[in-house]
């Protein structure tokens, strides 16, 4: 039975409130591991492109910290932990809970003291301190994480918080990829980031032979019948070197993320006091590492980037199967994932066929906001329906297909982003595949209020799977395990929570297995013999 | 129907009441604006409405006639006298007397169009009774500047005493002050709200219905009251808030005498548990606690939400138990300025059976025996 007891002060609970709300952002859980020294908050997204990683330091960060791990777990805790970290992961204690649970207590504790004493008197909220102890009794089903929050005048609030089994998903990330890095005072950049429209999704960055750094927001089409779902909108900001603090960049080094990621995670750095974020990244395709720490909180964020399209026309669907296939295989099981990927890559160069004519057309596309390109428009406008339709089945977009306006006007959006950055421009064929690309990286746009947009990322969820990095292999298969178990044992728990693990460990079961459609048969086959 | 009624021919209204402002009388009618529903008692003393939800938990607001520049009760058959007594203030414990209620005239109306049609007038933030200290306020009422002052503090919890202070730079406090006048005519008419306000009059007509025929107050036992406990009502809200959270089906609250905590409020959710701790040596929270015996309740955390409104106006809060495990909330409302005469807000809640997840249990055969004795409670509470 392992011993957890930390205390927190008012400011450090207000503290870990921003980094739950940042985790938030990403994911619906959040996965605790107490080590002796530090307590680390881990989030995967749904689509599993965004890793997030935010480390508690006991001694900094807490006023107290101390955990005393399960000496009957030592033993056996080399099952699930990564190879790299086994040993100092032995005896952790990881538990899995719901981000919503966790927020609303420790949402608004930090109250300064007021100046009018007869207002302080009738004051609610702030407290005193914040006491967070594990409480494990696993024969009596009372497993629970209890917070305490000391309040003024005498108020006790306790929450006993249910949390699960989970295993721990590390984001790996090769030291070889990081040739490029920058870095910058996340005030600097966080004064940006609202420029960065709502609805767009992917956030290029640049780096020109000028200099300068391009931050480029722009939208994906995303056709859904007459209607669009995303408009397109792009934003781009040059910033200079001069406000970087560090810039080592490859000339012509272009990567994509999600502009909704990348914007939370300014967010909550911008709510520390100057710091510094530190993003160091290598070839579009390989994840983003951005880092900083203040205070004993260290905050690591790893994000898929997009996979740039290749330069030729017909060559273009292949290198992204190339890689998925590539990142699939090393999972072990992948080799129903690579079937999936070579589809795709079939299905977008089918899409790309008829959009060949086009492409002169929109090369001297390089104006930003140039709407008025017609012609190009109906030539393209077949292929979108031609991708969309095999992925999302019965929304079947095809008699639309005639929508030219709607389609040129997002595709244009896609295209031009490329071309304003670094990117080299590219054919029309490429946009497609860009945009089948774009949906394998599907994790990223990652709208959660999109309904529909999310029935397709859905279907889609298996690429991002496959996106991670090889080395989580023989370890996604115990936590899927870990999951189904879970499910199956808890009974009890909450609808909500079942819903999710199991719709985690279909998504993960469909990352290295098969097909949409048999995701939970093949799930429920394994685990059941 | 309890009182005869008043032939078609109706000499004049049973009850008329002026007031120059509907903005305290709609944020008390919106404390219990839950329902659609609600139950109209006029009496000398006060007019009451109450609103009931599953038969479960009962809410009244009285609006006692000091928030009214004007309020005349002639019972349409005798005591022309009672009339005339109204005249002089009766004391706020007889004001808010629930149970004396033999003569009164009753009737149902829709308080959800009654709120709109005060929101008509008042409820937009203006403040047409000069509140804003200026005493602008020439209206012929007796308790006039009583119920001015807080009418453009902006809803909330942190409204509390200190917070009466009325906005001196409103913007409409320059407004001509308006009338706002109740008229009811007797049985079978309707209860008119005319408003006047720079010689622009609405006259809202609100049919009024026959009252159902039980529609008594869930009885309170005061003989075996099992604890009472006063405490500032903004701490009752933000831990019913933290509940709320939760999204819980039940509201577990416990007191009790001697061990610590003294008095505790409870909620499982779906995710987590919590529970809310209250000491009772903290004066400044909790101004009276007396527990006779220990007390744990079950309530259903839907029905007791519906009071959080008023503990988010209110300053204060008297929670009382009876052995039946029937739980009295009075919140005390500042409607005017310190000192005036505070209005109260009541909310009754049955319990929940001990195991079942849904209430109605025996507890229910609603037989309004209660007595008086109320007003001792009510008396304390105002201090």
């Amino acid at each position: 039975m392992s011993t957890l007891q930390i205390i927190l002060n008012p400011l450090a609970v207000d503290r870990l409130h921003e980094a739950l709300t940042c985790l938030s952002k990403f994911g619906d859980s959040v996965t605790l591991e107490a080590r002796r020294n530090k307590l680390n908050l881990r989030t995967l997204n749904p689509t599993h492109s965004a890793h997030i990683l935010i480390c508690l330091a006991g001694d900094t960060f807490c006023d107290s910290y101390n955990f005393v791990p399960d000496p009957t777990k030592l033993s056996f805790g080399s099952n699930g932990g990564s190879q790299v970290s086994q040993r100092s992961e032995e005896g952790a204690f990881k538990c899995k809970m719901n981000v919503k649970a966790l927020l609303p207590v420790f949402r608004g504790r930090y109250v300064q003291e007021p100046i009018n004493k007869e207002r302080d008197e009738n004051m609610v909220g702030g407290i005193d301190k914040c006491e967070i102890v594990l409480q494990e009794k696993p024969n009596k089903g009372q497993c629970r994480l209890v917070v305490k929050l000391f309040c003024r005048q005498g108020i006790m609030k306790t929450f006993r918080l249910q949390y699960e089994e989970a295993d721990i998903i590390h984001a790996s990330f090769l030291k070889e990829w990081g040739v490029n890095k920058w870095a910058i005072r996340a005030g600097e950049l966080k004064k940006w980031m609202e420029h960065f429209g709502p609805k767009t999704e992917h956030l290029e960055i640049a780096a020109d032979e000028e200099e300068r750094v391009n931050f480029t927001s722009y939208t994906l089409k995303i056709i859904d019948g007459a209607h669009i779902l995303k408009t397109p909108l792009q934003t781009s900001i040059e910033l200079d070197l001069i406000e970087f603090n560090e810039f080592q960049v490859a000339t012509d080094t272009s990567i994509a993320v999600s502009v909704k990621d990348f914007k939370s995670i300014v967010t909550h750095a911008g709510t520390l006091e100057h710091v510094q974020i530190q993003a160091v990244y290598g070839e579009p395709g390989q994840p983003m590492q951005i880092t900083y720490d203040q205070n004993g909180m260290f905050c690591e964020f790893t994000l898929m980037t997009r996979k740039k399209g290749a330069a030729g026309p017909a060559g273009k669907a292949e290198p992204v199967a190339k890689i998925m296939s590539h990142r699939s295989a090393i999972p072990g099981s992948g080799s129903g994932s690579v079937v999936r990927t070579r589809e795709q890559s079939v299905v977008s160069r089918k899409s790309v066929t008829p959009a060949g004519p086009p492409t002169a057309s929109i090369q001297p596309m390089v104006g930003l906001r140039d709407t008025s390109r017609p012609e190009s428009v109906q030539i393209e406008m077949p292929p979108p329906p031609l991708r969309v339709t095999p992925l999302v089945g019965s929304m079947s977009v095809v008699p639309n297909s005639k929508d030219s306006p709607l389609i040129s006007g997002t595709r244009q959006s896609s295209f031009t982003a490329g071309l304003r950055g670094s990117l080299q421009p590219r054919q029309s064929q490429s946009l497609f595949i860009m945009d089948e690309d774009d949906d394998v990286f599907g994790p990223s746009p990652a709208p959660a209020g999109d309904e529909q947009f999310e029935a397709l990322l859905d279907d889609l969820d298996d690429e991002d799977v496959l996106g991670w990095d090889a080395s989580l292999g023989s370890e996604r298969v115990s936590f899927v395990e870990l999951q189904e178990r879970a499910v199956n044992a808890d009974k009890g728990k909450t609808v909500v929570t079942k819903e999710k693990e199991q719709r985690g460990g279909r998504v993960e079961e469909s990352g290295s297995y098969v097909e949409a459609t048999q995701r939970k048969n093949v799930v429920k086959g394994l685990f059941d013999d | 129907m309890t009182q005869n009624p008043t032939p078609s021919a109706t000499p004049g209204p049973i009850f008329s009441a002026i007031s120059s402002s509907t903005r305290h009388i709609y944020d008390l009618l919106k404390c219990i604006g839950f329902m659609p529903i609600a139950s109209v008692s006029i009496s000398a003393d006060n007019i009451r409405f109450s609103v009931e939800d599953s038969h479960s938990m009962q809410a009244n607001v009285c609006l006692t006639p000091d928030l009214f520049s004007s309020y005349n009760y002639t019972p349409s058959t005798i005591h022309p006298e009672s009339a005339a007594a109204a005249a002089v203030p009766p004391s706020s414990a007889e004001q808010f007397n629930l149970e004396s209620e033999e003569n009164n005239e009753k009737f149902q109306i829709s308080l959800s169009a009654l709120l709109e049609c005060l929101q008509i007038f008042g409820a937009d933030g203006s403040n047409n009774s000069g509140g804003g200290g200026g005493g602008n306020n020439n209206n012929n009422r007796h308790g006039g500047t009583s119920i001015s002052g807080r009418e453009n503090v902006p809803f909330g919890r942190q409204q509390g005493p200190f917070f009466g202070n009325p906005n001196l730079f409103e913007q409409n406090s320059l407004r001509l002050p308006g009338t706002c006048r109740f008229v009811y005519q007797g049985n079978g008419f309707p209860l008119s709200i005319i408003l006047e306000d720079s010689g622009v009059t609405t006259t809202c007509h609100l049919t009024t219905f026959i009252p159902q025929s039980s529609t008594d107050l869930i009885p309170f036992n005061r003989t075996t009251l099992t604890h009472k406990i006063i405490l500032k009502s903004a701490f009752l809200h933000d831990a019913l808030l933290e509940l709320d959270h939760l999204s819980p089906e039940t509201l577990i609250y416990s007191v009790s005498p001697h061990k610590r905590p003294n008095f505790s409020l409870s909620a499982t959710g779906i995710l987590s548990s919590a529970t809310i701790d209250f000491s009772s040596n903290n004066k400044i929270v909790m101004e009276t606690f007396l527990v006779h015996e220990g007390f744990v309740g079950r309530y259903k955390f839907g029905l007791v939400r519906k009071a959080m409104r008023a503990m988010g106006v209110a300053s204060k809060v008297s929670l009382r138990g009876d052995g039946d495990g029937v739980l009295s909330m009075q919140y005390l409302v500042e409607v005017g300025e310190k000192g005036a005469p505070p209005t109260f807000i009541d909310f009754r809640f049955l319990p929940l059976n001990h195991e079942d997840d849904y209430e109605d249990e025996e507890g229910e055969g609603y037989s309004g025996m209660d007595g008086a004795g109320e007003d001792d409670d009510e008396d304390e509470m105002m201090e």
